[in-house]
């Protein structure tokens, strides 16, 4: 055996590098499920950690598939999968369509690496902030035709902004799913027990947070280390400078420490400093915001109402909350809402079957899919007429804010403009709230930082 | 004769190749390769959202943003505070604890293992287990300071500018220190018993023996130790981005990596961010080579 043992050792070393080499291949160049075993499957394994959950079942033998890149969970969009389902059934539909989750973790890289090859999904999801520079880097399909053709009667605002910040035709590059406005959520059982009216600008906001505080209730809690400050800032700025001023920021035709943006913040600093905004929030993620507000320690949260799905995830059963329907930051306001969308759908520019994109973009956003999340996920949807179905008390209340008030004013662009931009704003106000920067410094930090950005691109 | 020896000869590069070619290939694919490809990017302006071919050669663009860049600078502060606490407490108390263990416990395979199980966790359970401590309303540390009267410290330890740097450093060190106390653990084993035992006949104490046997004995392991965690101090990059992400605040807690990360994947500017990338392989290299240089000469 003594004899043998070399041989024996560099025939396994052998072996084991053959079969990692074999493995990197396979996790490459698996082959697709054949249309029969995938239901099994899809039921019988979960996908591991990391990879897409798929949702496909294709009948029809030769109807071309379109697969659809989502970086939500299923759980997120869980009407979906059966509705695509039974869409694939019918074999008078001309696609199929196969939608594949990510979830959050390494979605954006998959979707670069989509883009960037020949042959990417004919529908992929965008954020806001990468929408901007696909857009602008002409990596996506125009759409304004087939939006028309469709003839969806989209509020105003909603397309205002679907293309990049420096959208100089005008283009439409990504369909807008749910409208959320930036909003302040309250406690109505506080707010009756202490007998409080809802305020409707800052100064009532003041008053009815100094009541609050002096019956030992925080009154605004937010999440500083995320971004939901930021949010307020951006209801905010929207009021008073309007979502034009933040294009100019990023075309270089204006500057981010303008006293325009410099007043907003200070609306924010003041609201902070006479403890509207509770101190607690500036070491509050959003988690953290929800459970004093659920727990009934803060009367208010300030976030945006696709947040409301988080609260009634967390809160008791007999937990009752609304949304203040209209609130003045600003003598006049440039808008009474202010409203952005979670992201953009859309087709690759170098996708290889364009007409099917457009037929699987037609469907899931078409009127009854936005129509059943609307009444089974309680979102809000571009189209008021199909809002009628909403439930929710605090989202009925936020579609009636929006219905004929959205327009491309009242869209807040602050997380469209540059990742760093955003984060170093974010950062600005979670250290202006621990009363360590005004906001002048935030701003002229953003600024720099800005001006840094454009030098090394 | 010859022949014999020729085929001796032939054997052994045959035997050398079959076991050094495996992991040269896969060094060369899995590491050197990127190495070089993140060197050669960091020449271009490529965002990483196109294709590479659509990039253009920028020569030394990259490079020369480094010096004016407000935030680069702040995460190199931020590295060299991390890199001396853990440089400063790390390897001391890496040793002090295998000295303990070796010298001052019946079941050392006990102690061993349950002192090493931290260098075991995965980082992500680390990140869990310590932002549960850490955490302003219901974390350890805020409850035993209430406990022992100084509530009034309490504070979001990561969250809060002041102390989120040291807060994730501590947890750096407790992750770390296991790792570094095995390698002393060994050091120790190998020192000669008949050695120290003659220190002590010559009537040494017991500090005197550790400086005088047991460190000089031990040198080559503890410079391996200052190298290995010199290294680690500027690879460091998951238990930041999952505990803190950088912040709060003002890149509080943001390190190179991490930096050079969110530059090139979220900021979109792949050129740039392998420009620090690559900055900071050629400076931990060179500086290692400088630290084995005076060790090499001093021996």
């Amino acid at each position: 055996m003594k004899k043998y043992s070399k041989w024996i050792s560099i025939l396994m070393t052998m072996m084991l590098t053959g079969s990692l080499l074999v493995g990197c291949g396979n996790s490459a160049q698996e082959p697709a499920p054949q249309p029969e075993q995938t239901d099994a499957a899809a039921q019988e394994e979960p996908a591991a950690e990391g990879e897409a959950e798929t949702v496909e079942t294709e009948t029809a033998g030769e109807r071309p598939e379109v697969r659809v890149l989502i970086k939500w969970a299923e759980s997120q969009i869980e009407n979906w999968p059966a509705l695509v389902e039974e869409y694939n059934a019918d074999a008078s539909n001309p696609v199929t369509i196969k939608l594949e989750f990510y979830g959050t973790e390494g979605y954006d890289d998959k979707v670069k690496t989509e883009l960037m090859g020949d042959d990417p999904a004919g529908v992929v999801q965008l954020m806001k902030t990468t929408f901007n520079e696909y857009s602008a880097n002409g990596q996506l399909q125009e759409l304004t035709p087939f939006i028309e053709g469709q003839g969806w009667d989209y509020n105003k605002g909603a397309l205002a902004w679907a293309g990049p910040l420096n959208n100089e035709d005008g283009g439409v590059y990504g369909i807008p799913d749910f409208a959320n406005t930036s909003c302040i959520f309250y406690n109505t059982a506080i707010f009756e027990e202490l007998e409080l009216d809802v305020p409707t600008n800052v100064e009532e906001l003041k008053a009815v947070s100094k009541i609050l505080n002096d019956n030992g209730y925080k009154a605004i809690v937010t999440g500083a280390t995320n971004w939901c400050a930021s949010d307020l800032l951006a209801k905010v700025q929207a009021q008073k400078a309007g979502a034009d001023f933040l294009v100019k920021c990023y075309n270089g035709e204006a500057k981010y420490n303008d006293p325009a943006m410099v007043e907003s913040l200070e609306v924010i600093k003041d609201l902070a400093d006479s403890n509207v905004i509770d101190p607690s929030s500036a070491d509050y993620t959003d988690d953290d915001a929800i459970a004093e507000f659920t727990m009934g320690n803060a009367a208010m949260y300030t976030a945006h109402t696709g947040m409301a799905s988080a609260i009634d995830a967390v809160k008791d059963d007999d937990f009752a909350y609304d949304v203040i329907e209209k609130i003045d930051f600003t003598s006049d306001p440039k808008t009474s809402v202010s409203v952005t969308w979670g992201s953009m759908w859309c087709i690759p520019a170098n996708v290889a079957d364009r007409e099917s994109a457009e037929a699987a973009l037609a469907f899931l956003f078409g009127e009854k899919v936005q129509k059943s999340d609307v009444e089974e996920l309680g979102k809000i949807v571009n189209v008021d007429a199909w809002n009628a179905g909403l439930t929710h008390p605090a989202l009925t209340t936020a579609s009636r804010q929006l219905e004929g008030a959205g327009t491309a004013d009242s869209f807040y662009l602050l997380d469209m403009v540059s990742s760093k931009v955003l984060d170093n704003m974010n950062k600005g106000i979670q250290e202006m709230i621990q009363g360590k920067a005004t906001p002048q410094e935030v701003l002229d930090n953003v600024q720099a930082v800005w001006e840094e950005e454009c030098s090394q691109k | 004769m010859n022949k014999a020896k020729n085929r001796k000869k032939r054997r052994a590069v045959v035997r050398f190749l079959a076991f050094s070619l495996p992991a040269l290939i896969i060094y060369t694919l899995f590491w050197m390769a990127p190495i070089v490809m993140s060197a050669g990017i960091s020449f271009t302006n490529w965002t990483g959202m196109t294709k590479l071919s659509e990039s253009s050669f920028i020569g030394l663009k990259n490079y020369m943003n480094l010096f004016t860049d407000s935030i680069l600078k702040i995460t190199i502060r931020n590295n060299l505070v991390y890199g001396l606490i853990m440089i400063l407490f790390v390897p001391v108390l890496a040793f002090i604890v295998a000295y303990l263990i070796e010298n001052f416990t019946r079941k050392k395979a006990l102690f061993r293992t349950v002192a090493y199980l931290p260098a075991i966790l995965p980082s992500i359970v680390v990140v869990m287990l310590w932002k549960w401590m850490y955490n302003p309303s219901y974390g350890l540390v805020n409850k035993i300071l209430e406990a022992i009267g100084l509530g009034n410290l309490g504070t979001g330890w990561l969250t809060n500018s002041d102390t989120a740097l040291c807060a994730v450093t501590v947890t750096a060190i407790w992750k770390t220190v296991p790792t570094y106390f095995v390698l002393f653990m060994a050091g120790l084993q190998s020192v000669s018993k008949d050695l120290m035992e003659a220190a002590v006949l010559d009537g040494a104490g017991r500090m005197q023996v550790i400086k005088n046997v047991i460190l000089p004995s031990i040198s080559r392991i503890t410079t391996i130790v200052y190298i290995l965690i010199f290294i680690d101090v500027f690879r460091v990059f998951d238990l930041i981005y999952a505990m803190t992400g950088g912040g709060p605040g003002y890149y509080n807690t943001e390190m190179i990596l991490t930096y050079g990360y969110k530059t090139t994947f979220t900021n979109s500017n792949a050129g740039y961010g392998m420009a620090i990338t690559t900055t900071l392989i050629l400076f931990a290299m060179v500086c290692t080579g400088i630290q084995l240089y005076f060790q090499n000469k001093r021996e």
